[in-house]
Order: structure tokens, then C-alpha cells, then sequence
């Protein structure tokens, strides 16, 4: 079920809040552990066996973890156990037709693809799993011996299939204990309607011209046209997963959870260290702290600091997607981090920030083509025509009509993906918060407020349901 | 991914915090959360308790109504898929949204093609199409078919009419930057006619002199009762060379009716109404005598007009009011003269775009057969009915986008 469509917005949605808000304290997370498994198991009914038994094991791990913690021998088993356990389980189901299809192509046999179906969410879900033991473990949360507890925090609807990756630890404290208040439901309300927004709006209008491009032999496009394309969809993928984070975070306050933040302009970095550090930031601090760290982080010499830092990335990399595109998109930012570290951060920290910024926008556009194309070949053969080395025309009427019809909403969509909005709206909107202003003014901008995210809203909706239009003209040979 | 590595600092806390004195602004967010509490929980209680819509008109479809769910249905998943459907065909105000949507799209984001549909400066509504160079189908067919006919002695006329996007290319109506292949393909479709020897008869020669506005529909795909009645001289005049005694309507021989309430024809459905921007009105016309002829459609389903008055009485906004034209496509149709000024018998193979023609058509011969490869229900036989029906010329009435019936006539030569 996506956040993004009717059956969620007017159905599942009020009937949860309805069902939450009216029950007492002590069920309210039954309420959201049924409500969260039945979001589940929608989508893919028989999967939720499997989220239920990564579940059942890591509660397993974290009750022996803790009873152990003092045994060193024993906490290592559980420790190496655990993480065997949870990567079997997703290698089995994220990994294997990859592994199979490599083992044919280089050893010539022919091994049967058993063609196992990835289960939604598996990557973000077990990921949160391996967080709680190793956090157990650590003592940064606490042992949690309610499994329907546990299953909360894993399954909790907001932010299990698209993330943002929630660490145990923040809210630990939060399963157990909150308060749901009116100023974070109005807040959360107003989190969820702009990534609503961005997801509906944006994020697919720059999807649909990304798709577009991408669905055309990389050799017959024009150089403006691939460019298009790959701005496109630059824009859509920050605007879909930001806007799904954005989602979450705000329905998790709806239900008084404090999610962290998880994208922050990531487009005006200066430097790719930079850019992951405002990009899927729950990702790259889980790599960090439960990765990077472990392996030495930078505490053990130079060598060693670049060998954890591509096993990081070459990790981040499979993390998306079980193909060799995902796998030298994360090299490929593993390379440039490691560059960064080496000499190129303190020569980009030197340059004027236009001349950092460009540069790093240059280097993360050119790695979505890895990311979006769908093999090597295509990849290859979309950068030449991105360079001019296909012998394509630089521009052509495509480029024109796609220049012309989704110039505005490309447009607005890149001055979102900056704070400008953010700083223009913001210093509007804190004349509500100015105590040196009259009361009336206060109010007044806050319906405007209010007005913007209710139009917002609506215009969302609007985009969801047209979304289904359907025509059936007979006219159409 | 973060690098200053050498501690494990804290994880960020969320950047939206709470900002004092938010408490002044109780109005404004007890406003945001009763709008966002009502719009969410209206839309359950009208699934709950509206009435579900059967069709939906704008659209020209059914709609999904509530599955029944079962065990099965539910373990592989294709209730919800079902179900999905159900919520989204069902949602309150759904043609509202979609205007909305339109609306914004085109206001806001300035675009001026929607679902495929262009809106065109001077209001018309097109759908340009990238150049169809097929027609191999055709190519192979229409000779083969034409030799039949030839063997049968009789003759075969091509009457083209120009479709709405061929005449506004052909008048650099299309913005420079819309990929329209649309004179290409009407050139590939002629070039398909002429090989097999076919009598082409060219409706552009007549129809691209005049300004679209007042041979098309504005919102719709076909031509309008004036520029039915131009092709239909233009065919006239040709057969008038093989056929002396046809006789020919004159627009001064003719009365025109109008309905009164606006015709959304299907571009204007496409595209979204807050794309239109100038109303159609239906018109048909007569001969001041009235129509001398009866139908039969399919068959024995006889004495009808070949104008569907009813269908002028329809009271839905979105109706098809195009159907005044024969009712409806038909696969086959007759249309026999109560009183024949001759004994000639012309079978038409149509699409749309010849509904408001046959009934011109029908005051200029004794009979007139029409088929509707697209509607013929089962495999009919053209050349059969050719020789069983005593049929004395074929004529091919067609818009310029035929390629895709090129299938349904493999079927029936």
C-alpha cells in the first residue's frame, strides 16, 4: 500500500487514527502493530511470514545478547550469529538470482534461477532489526523483552517499506512511552502533506520525463535531451524518497514517534562527503556506526581507513539493488570519498562555493545514470550521448517539447530541491512566532500557513486520483 | 555517508522543533487539523455509505465496484489489487479532482498537452501522433482486394477526410516544438490507395481551404455536420463523373438543428474541461423535406431514421451527443430510399467519421449498405456481400488514422 493513493488517504489512514485515538493507553501499539502488519501484508501477503520470523529471531538474538553480554565467547556467537542470520535472509531473497546469474556467466554453468520474489521492504526492515541487537548490545537502547514491542518498532507502518531507516535507539524510549499531542499532530500533519506534495507533484511529473528519456535508445537522443533526462531524474528521485521520508516522519508524529531527519538539501553540497551527509542520512549513519566503525573507521592507519571505506561503499552499493549498476554507483561515490580524503576535499574546500557546488551536482548527476539505467551497455552509451561522443545532434524538437511542456514544472521542482523556498516562506512564516507584532497579524499568517498546506493537500489528491484516469476512447488506432 | 569518523557522535535530532508562542496560532492549526480529520474521513464514510457510480461518463467506462473477497483472492493478492481499484474509480468527487488537477497542470505548470491531447491557441482540441510509415498491411490488402473487385466489375473509390491534427499541421497550426507525424502518415495512407488503383478522392482539396473552427468540432475528434456535408459534395461531385444521375444536396436545400447544451466530445474528456475553452454545440442538418430514407441496423432491426433524435433529448453532461449520426457505429447498416430516385446501390466501409455522411449519402442513391469493420459482429465477408447484395460500387469512407483496422480488414476482404 502506498502513502500515495486513495485506498491509503481514505481508508487505512482514518480508520487507524480513529481506531488509535479512541482506544486506551495499553493497546495503542496493538492497535498500531495489527494496523502496521495489515499495511504488510497488503502488498504481499504471504511476506509478512518472513518479517514476522526476522522478527521472532533478532527479539531471539537481543534477549540472549543481553543475558550473555558479560560471557565474551558466547556474545560473539550471538553477535556473529545475528548478523549471519539477517544477511542470509536477505541474501536469499535480495541476492540470489544476482549470484546465480554471476556464477553462470563466469563459470559457464547453468544453474536454475529459482526466481525467489523480493519481499517489499526487506532491506529497510532487516536493516532495523540488525540496529536493535547491535544496539542491545552496546547499551545505546535497552533489551526489549515485549516481542509485540519489538514488532512495533520493526513493522511500524510510516516508515517500513520506504524508510527513513529508524535506529532502535531513537525510539526506544518512545514504544513504551509517549505522548501524542495536538502540536505534533498538526505538525505531523503538515510533514506528511508536503511529501505528499513532492511525491504527487514533483517528484512524479520529473518521473514521468525521466521515464520518458530513458525508454529511448540512448544512441538516438539528442545531448540536450539525455541532459533532460537525467535532470529529470535527479529531481524525481530526491523528490519521491525525500517526499516518502517526509511522510513518514510525519505520520510517525501523527502517532507521537519522533523519526530523524533523513534528507537535508543534499543538492547544495560542495563536496560528495558532503552530499551523503544530507542524502538518505539514516543509511549512511547506520553504514557509519554499525560498518564503518566496527571495521576501525580511520583510527587504524591510512590504508586500512581506505580498505573500510570501500567496503562501505561497495556494501552501499549492493544495499540498493542487486546489480553491477548499483554496485559501481556505490564504488563509483566510494572513489570520490576516497579522492575527497585523499587530496580533492581540501582543493574543493579552496574553490568559490559555485565552482564546489557544480562540481559536486556534476559528479552525483553523472552517478544516477548508473543508478537509473537499466544495464552497463545502456549506461555507457546514455554518457556518451550526455558528451557528444554518439555523433547525435546537440539538440533536437524532442528536447524542444520537453523543454517547453515540463520547463515550468522542472523549474520549480530544482528551486524546491534548495532552502530557497524554505528561507522565503520561513521568514514570512516567523511573523506568526514575532511577539513584536500584533496578534492579528500573527493569525493571519498563520491561515496563510494553514491555507498553503491545505491547498497543497488538495492538489495532491487531485494528482493521486488523476493518476487513475483511465479513458477508454475508441477513436485511438 | 558521514566521515569524521573518529567518534561516534550522536545521531542528529530532527530539525523541525516546535518554535515558542506556536500556542497564538491555536486557530489556524485547529483549522488545518479539522480540514485535513474531515477530507480523510468524508471520503471513508462516502464509501462506506454513498452510492457507488456504475459508469463513469467522462471517462467512457465502467467502474470498479467493491470485490468480494475470498480466501483465495486474498492470499494472491488480486483482492487488494481489486480493491485499489475499487477506492479509486469510487473516490468522492473523483471528476472534480481530476479537474483540479488539470487545471493546476495547465494554469500553473503552463502545459498544453494532456493524456495526448494538445490545446491549440485558437481553442481547437488536437491529438498529434507520431508518423504512422506502416500501412504494409494495407499496401498488401487493398490491391488484392481491389483485383477482386475489378474481376466483379465493380469500382472502388478512397474518399479521404482529413483528420484534425492532418488539418492543423497542414495549416502550421502545431507549435514547433510538438512531434506530429500526422501528414506523413496521411501521405503513407494515399500512397496505399493509389497502389491498388483505387479512385481517390482527396476530402483535404475542399476541406483544408477551410478554417478548422468551422469544419471540426472544437473538443472533439471528428469533423462537424458542415464539414461532413463538404466531403460529402466533394464525393458527390467525383461520382457525379461515373454517375450522371446522382443527384446532389445543396446546402440551400437543408435546415439545420441545433442542441442546445454543450457537446464535450472526447478530446475535451482526454484532456480534462478546464482544457476547453470553447463550447460545441451539436448541429445536424436536414433536407427542409425531411429524409427520404429508412435504416436498418444490423440487419433486421429496420425502420429507423438516420437521425437519432432521442439521442438530442440526453440530458447527461458528458453525453454523446455525436451518436444523433446513425445512433452508434454500427457493423453493418442499410439505408433505403422509401421512394428510390434510382436503383443504384453503394456500400460504404466506414469508420466514424462517415456516420453523419450516410445520411446524405442515403437522398443520393437507391441504396446505401454500410459496414463497420470494427463492429461487424463475426467475420463478414465484403466481397461476398459485394456479390450477394448486388452491390454497384464500394466506397472506402475513412479519416486519415486507419491504420490500426488494417487487422479487422485482413478479416473481412
Amino acid at each position: 500500500m502506498l502513502f500515495s493513493s486513495t485506498v491509503f488517504l481514505f481508508y487505512f489512514l482514518p480508520i487507524v487514527l480513529g481506531l488509535y485515538f479512541i482506544s486506551p493507553r495499553p493497546i495503542k501499539n496493538t492497535i498500531l502493530l495489527v494496523a502496521s502488519l495489515f499495511f504488510y501484508a497488503w502488498g504481499e501477503p504471504r511476506f509478512v511470514l518472513i518479517m514476522l520470523a526476522s522478527i521472532a529471531m533478532n527479539y531471539v538474538f537481543g534477549l540472549l545478547v543481553d543475558r550473555d553480554r558479560h560471557h565474551e565467547k558466547k556474545i560473539k556467537l550471538w553477535m556473529t550469529l545475528m548478523v549471519f542470520g539477517n544477511l542470509v535472509m536477505l541474501g536469499v531473497f535480495k541476492y540470489t538470482s544476482f549470484f546465480i546469474e554471476n556464477v553462470n556467466s563466469v563459470f559457464g554453468f547453468s544453474l536454475n534461477d529459482p526466481e525467489i520474489p523480493l519481499p517489499l521492504g526487506i532491506s529497510f526492515f532487516t536493516f532495523q532489526a540488525m540496529s536493535y541487537v547491535i544496539d542491545v548490545y552496546r547499551k545505546d537502547g535497552q533489551v526489549q523483552r515485549n516481542i509485540f514491542d519489538l514488532a512495533l518498532y520493526v513493522s511500524f507502518f510510516p516508515q517500513l517499506i520506504a524508510g527513513p531507516i529508524v535506529r532502535y535507539q531513537t525510539v526506544a524510549d518512545e514504544i513504551v512511552d509517549r505522548r501524542e499531542t495536538i502540536d505534533d499532530f498538526v505538525s505531523g500533519i503538515q510533514r506528511f502533506v508536503i511529501g505528499l506534495g513532492k511525491k504527487m507533484i514533483l517528484a512524479n511529473s520529473a518521473g514521468y520525463v525521466a521515464d520518458q528519456i530513458f525508454g529511448m535508445p540512448a544512441g538516438e537522443m539528442s545531448t540536450t535531451l539525455a541532459w533532460i533526462g537525467i535532470i529529470a531524474y535527479s529531481l524525481q528521485i530526491y523528490f519521491d524518497f525525500s517526499g516518502y521520508s517526509d511522510m513518514a516522519i510525519g505520520l510517525g508524529r501523527m502517532f507521537g514517534f519522533h523519526f530523524l531527519e533523513n534528507f537535508n538539501y543534499p543538492y547544495i553540497s560542495r563536496s560528495v562527503s558532503e552530499f551523503w551527509r544530507r542524502w538518505h542520512m539514516s543509511l549512511g549513519s547506520w553504514f557509519r556506526d554499525y560498518v564503518y566503525i566496527p571495521l576501525g573507521g580511520n583510527r587504524q592507519g591510512e590504508w586500512k581507513t581506505y580498505r573500510n571505506l570501500a567496503v562501505v561503499w561497495f556494501l552501499t552499493g549492493i544495499w540498493h539493488g542487486a546489480s553491477w549498476t548499483f554496485i559501481a554507483w556505490g564504488v563509483y561515490y566510494g572513489v570520490f570519498i576516497m579522492l575527497e580524503r585523499a587530496f580533492l576535499g581540501k582543493w574543493l574546500k579552496a574553490m568559490p562555493s559555485w565552482l564546489s557546488l557544480s562540481f559536486t551536482l556534476f559528479v552525483v548527476i553523472i552517478g544516477w545514470v548508473f543508478f537509473r539505467a537499466d544495464d552497463f551497455p545502456y549506461a555507457i552509451a546514455y554518457l556518451q550521448t550526455m558528451f557528444g561522443l554518439h555523433g547525435g545532434p546537440l539538440f533536437d524538437q524532442q528536447a524542444l517539447y520537453y523543454l517547453v511542456q515540463y520547463g515550468v514544472v522542472l523549474l520549480v521542482a530544482i528551486i524546491a530541491a534548495t532552502p530557497i523556498p524554505r528561507i522565503v516562506v520561513g521568514k514570512f512564516l516567523s511573523q506568526e512566532l514575532d511577539d513584536t507584532k500584533t496578534m492579528s497579524t500573527r493569525r493571519i499568517v498563520g491561515l496563510v500557513r494553514v491555507s498553503g498546506v491545505l491547498v497543497l493537500f488538495f492538489l495532491s489528491i487531485s494528482y493521486i486520483v488523476s493518476s487513475t484516469f483511465n479513458p477508454f476512447i475508441y477513436f485511438r488506432f | 555517508m558521514q566521515k569524521p569518523l573518529d567518534s561516534r557522535k550522536p545521531s542528529p535530532r530532527p530539525i523541525e522543533q516546535k518554535p515558542k508562542g506556536l500556542e497564538q496560532s491555536w486557530f489556524a492549526d485547529f483549522l488545518l487539523l479539522g480540514v485535513f480529520l474531515g477530507v480523510i474521513f468524508l471520503g471513508l464514510a462516502t464509501y462506506w455509505f454513498g452510492q457507488d457510480r456504475e459508469v463513469s461518463v467522462l471517462e467512457g467506462r465502467q467502474l470498479a465496484q467493491q470485490p468480494e473477497a475470498s480466501v483465495s483472492a486474498v492470499r494472491d493478492g488480486s483482492y487488494m489489487e481489486e480493491f485499489e481499484s475499487y477506492t479509486s474509480d469510487q473516490v468522492f468527487q473523483r471528476d472534480r479532482w481530476m479537474g483540479l488537477q488539470a487545471g493546476f497542470q495547465k494554469n500553473v505548470f503552463q502545459q498544453k498537452i494532456n493524456n495526448g491531447v494538445l490545446a491549440l491557441d485558437n481553442g481547437v482540441l488536437i491529438g498529434p501522433d507520431e508518423p504512422v510509415r506502416g500501412f504494409d498491411n494495407m499496401k498488401r490488402l487493398f490491391p488484392e482486394f481491389g483485383a477482386t473487385m475489378q474481376e466483379q466489375d465493380v469500382p472502388v473509390y478512397f474518399a479521404s477526410a482529413p483528420s484534425k491534427p492532418v488539418h492543423a499541421a497542414q495549416n502550421e497550426m502545431i507549435p514547433d516544438y510538438v512531434i506530429s507525424g500526422d501528414l506523413d502518415s496521411r501521405g503513407n495512407l494515399h500512397d496505399a490507395v493509389e497502389g491498388a488503383d483505387f479512385e481517390l478522392i482527396d476530402l483535404g482539396d475542399t476541406l483544408f481551404e477551410r478554417p478548422m473552427e468551422d469544419i471540426y468540432f472544437y473538443n472533439d475528434h471528428h469533423w462537424n455536420v458542415q464539414g461532413a456535408f463538404l466531403g460529402y459534395q466533394q464525393i458527390i461531385e467525383r461520382l457525379q463523373q461515373d454517375y450522371e444521375d446522382v443527384p446532389k444536396l445543396e446546402a440551400s436545400d437543408m435546415e439545420t438543428f441545433k442542441i442546445d447544451q454543450p457537446y464535450y466530445g472526447s478530446y475535451a474528456r482526454e484532456i480534462s474541461l478546464p482544457y476547453v475553452e470553447k463550447l460545441d454545440y451539436l448541429e445536424w442538418m436536414e433536407p427542409k423535406d425531411g429524409f427520404t430514407t429508412e435504416v436498418c441496423r444490423n440487419g433486421d432491426d429496420c425502420g429507423h431514421s438516420v437521425i437519432a433524435r432521442e439521442e438530442a433529448e440526453e440530458t447527461n453532461r458528458f453525453a454523446d451527443f455525436y451518436k444523433v449520426f446513425m445512433k452508434d457505429n454500427y457493423g453493418q447498416l442499410r439505408i433505403e430510399q422509401k421512394d428510390p430516385i434510382n436503383d443504384l446501390h453503394v456500400l460504404v466501409l466506414k469508420d466514424s467519421y462517415a456516420n453523419p455522411v450516410l445520411g446524405f449519402l442515403g437522398e443520393s442513391f437507391g441504396t446505401v449498405s454500410a459496414i463497420d469493420v470494427r463492429y461487424a459482429e463475426g467475420k463478414v465477408d465484403i466481397t461476398d456481400y459485394v456479390e450477394e447484395n448486388d452491390v454497384d460500387l464500394v466506397l472506402f469512407m475513412h479519416n486519415d488514422r486507419i491504420s490500426g483496422m488494417s487487422g479487422d480488414y485482413e478479416d473481412s476482404f
